[in-house]
């Protein structure tokens, strides 16, 4: 059985429905949460993460995304990661950054790639944080060799050349990188662009697990009811 | 090449995208070494774009100034601005790595329409990004695109500026990365592009500093230009940049003043941050978001800047300096009336400092970085009422 890990973007539509989804998440045993702290110039999303961000950086700062971050880890007893780009910690300090995400299992930004990873992995070390690695299908043998080499507990399959949300497919060369990935004993987690049961289903056949994004916090935005039923509809696949 | 320029620089992009760009410093090396490219290219800026271009000597502004003033004329060339350089290499580039496709960001319209032009003539397909506030104040810019064969698609999303046309370019290339080449317009974004256009650019200096040995005999004092993300700084700095007597400044946007949001100078106000790609100054809040930027002039509207500018900027090799909206638009008149050419308002910072700071220049030789013509700025001048003198 795959895992299922859900992205919500902290205290989006609001700081409540946020921590109530949370609820939702761990009730309904979805495997690990990633919570997204939202950036100015979102290049990694599609349109409605970007809108998402935009309009919690206009109510909420950095102060009130770690205090919902905190509440969420007494909510879910999972493992908990932070997703999010690499000015949010660059400019802040990695250091002083990682000190205030404490106790979250891993770190995931969307703008560094696996060369770039040795400029934040020592501040993250220190507090006992992954930074997580990403292969895609563009990722060539070497790539697949360098994501292995100090990868945490999992590695970020980017399904797609493209941004979050759109249409989930894998070709057979995509599905053939993720086994040789796989097949040097590491668990690979497929996100971008899974949205259904058939999706996670076809995931987590040829991966370890399947992360939902776009679509979570779409069906957030409808309410904390809408968004019971689709992650209820989601787990029943893993059943 | 560099991939950093001291601290400053590196790949802060989407795994996707890395294989890419290594592809392309690979093609750029060989395209290099390709000698029928190369004097495809020389051809091209000689018989299409007009190089070299004229140091002139401006008499009626030095006298002003009492000051020698020699201007480096890239307003003159094909296009109106120093941004053809850039196209005409990087197209040749993209045509000899085998893509079809370009797509660009720009602000002020002039590497949008520099990119349009040479994907006409060299038959490319072509996308230029273009925030909504740049489409609405460079309108005239647009239209030439779109009669180039270019689609031109306004963002809405975020400042409307060139920033959010740079992250709307780059969410295009993750997506199309294997038929498209993505023409950054300056001397920002991940390696190998600060490296490549800077090359491309180089041409302003190298010309510039023989020109100025022809007709003088000595090397100038001084050597100035505006400063956006960088790219016509770093292409004359480059000619001068290891002759240790000759004093490199560059200009940055202060807008209507310096509280955060009303100015674009990211290396006098900004701190290291990562944007686009590259660690390079950045104007950003304690949090690590990115500032709102103003600047008259929209090539000039841009938080970020290149991270060779800011390497220059830690060694002390350039200063960095300010010129405010208010005296941009006073030296677009100055000039005009005195030399009888409209400067472009990024063009037209340069000119703002040395009527500001008159003393500091008086005796010396300068040249002046004369990176585009004015006609696309005719809107905001309206606005600004300059056309009523």
């Amino acid at each position: 059985m795959g895992k299922l890990g859900i992205y919500l973007l902290v205290n989006y539509p609001s700081a409540e429905s946020f921590i109530r989804a949370v609820k939702v998440c761990e009730e309904r045993g979805v495997d690990f949460l990633e919570v997204g702290f939202p950036f100015s110039d979102p290049v990694a999303d599609g349109d409605l993460l970007e809108r998402a961000s935009y309009e919690t950086l206009k109510r909420f700062n950095f102060d009130d995304f770690t205090e919902s971050l905190q509440e969420a880890r007494r909510i879910f007893k999972g493992r908990v990661y932070v997703m999010t780009y690499a000015n949010v910690v660059f400019g802040m300090g990695i250091n002083a950054f990682a000190k205030r995400v404490e106790g979250i299992t891993g770190i995931i930004l969307a703008d560094v790639p696996l060369r770039e990873i040795w400029l934040f992995e020592k501040g993250f070390k220190k507090q006992g944080i992954n930074l997580v690695r990403f292969l895609t299908p563009e990722s060539r043998a070497q790539d697949i060799e360098k994501a292995l080499k100090g990868a945490g507990d999992f590695i970020y399959f980017v399904s797609k050349r493209g941004t979050t949300g759109g249409d989930f497919t894998l070709d057979e060369e995509t599905i053939g990188k993720i086994g040789l990935a796989r097949g040097r004993g590491a668990d690979v987690y497929i996100g971008f662009g899974i949205k259904e049961k058939k999706d996670v289903d076809l995931a987590c056949s040829v991966a370890d697990g399947a992360i939902i994004g776009t679509k979570a916090v779409e069906g957030l935005e409808k309410g904390v009811e809408a968004f019971e039923g689709y992650i209820k509809g989601l787990r029943a696949v893993n059943e | 090449m560099r991939r950093w320029f001291g601290q400053y620089g590196g790949q802060f992009v989407p795994e996707t995208l890395i294989p890419a760009l290594d592809e392309l410093e690979t093609a750029y090396k060989e395209f290099k070494k390709d000698k029928r490219h190369q004097k495809e290219l020389q051809t091209l800026l000689k018989d299409f774009a007009g190089r070299p271009t004229p140091l002139y000597c401006a008499e009626r502004l030095g006298s002003h100034l009492s000051a020698k003033i020699y201007l480096k004329r890239e307003d003159l060339l094909h296009t109106g601005a120093h941004k053809i350089n850039n196209t005409l290499g990087q197209i040749m580039l993209a045509k000899f790595m085998g893509k079809k496709r370009i797509i660009a960001e720009t602000g002020a319209g002039q590497h949008g329409v520099a990119t349009a032009t040479v994907s006409a003539l060299l038959d490319m397909e072509c996308v230029v990004y273009m925030g909504k506030t740049d489409v609405e104040r460079q309108a005239v810019n647009v239209d030439r695109m779109r009669l180039l064969g270019t689609t031109v698609v306004p963002v809405e999303k975020g400042s409307g500026t060139l920033k959010s046309a740079i992250n709307e370019a780059l969410r295009d290339w993750v997506k199309n990365v294997k038929t498209t080449h993505y023409l950054i317009g300056s001397v920002v974004g991940p390696y190998p592009f600060p490296s490549i256009v800077g090359e491309f650019q180089s041409v302003i200096g190298r010309e510039a500093r023989a020109q100025i040995l022809k007709k003088e005999g000595y090397l100038p004092d001084q050597v100035i230009a505006c400063v956006g993300g960088g790219s016509n700084a770093i292409g004359i700095f480059r000619g001068f940049v290891n002759d240790k007597d000759v004093s490199l400044m560059g200009i940055e946007a202060g807008g209507t003043g310096f509280d955060l949001g009303c100015h674009s100078a990211t290396l006098t106000k900004g701190r290291p941050g990562i944007l686009h790609g590259a660690i390079s100054y950045l104007l950003q809040d304690k949090f690590g978001q990115v500032s709102d930027v103003h600047s008259v002039s929209a090539g000039l509207d841009y938080p970020g800047v290149g991270p060779e500018h800011s390497s220059l900027k830690d060694s002390g090799r350039v200063k960095y300096k300010v010129c405010f909206d208010k005296e941009a638009l006073n030296a677009f008149s100055v000039l005009s009336r005195l030399e009888g050419i409209l400067p472009a308002l990024e063009s037209a910072h340069v000119l703002g400092y040395l009527l500001e700071h008159k003393e500091t220049f008086e005796g010396k030789t300068v040249i002046v970085n004369l990176s585009g013509r004015g006609d696309k700025d005719m809107e905001i001048l309206k606005q600004g009422g300059i056309h009523n003198g």
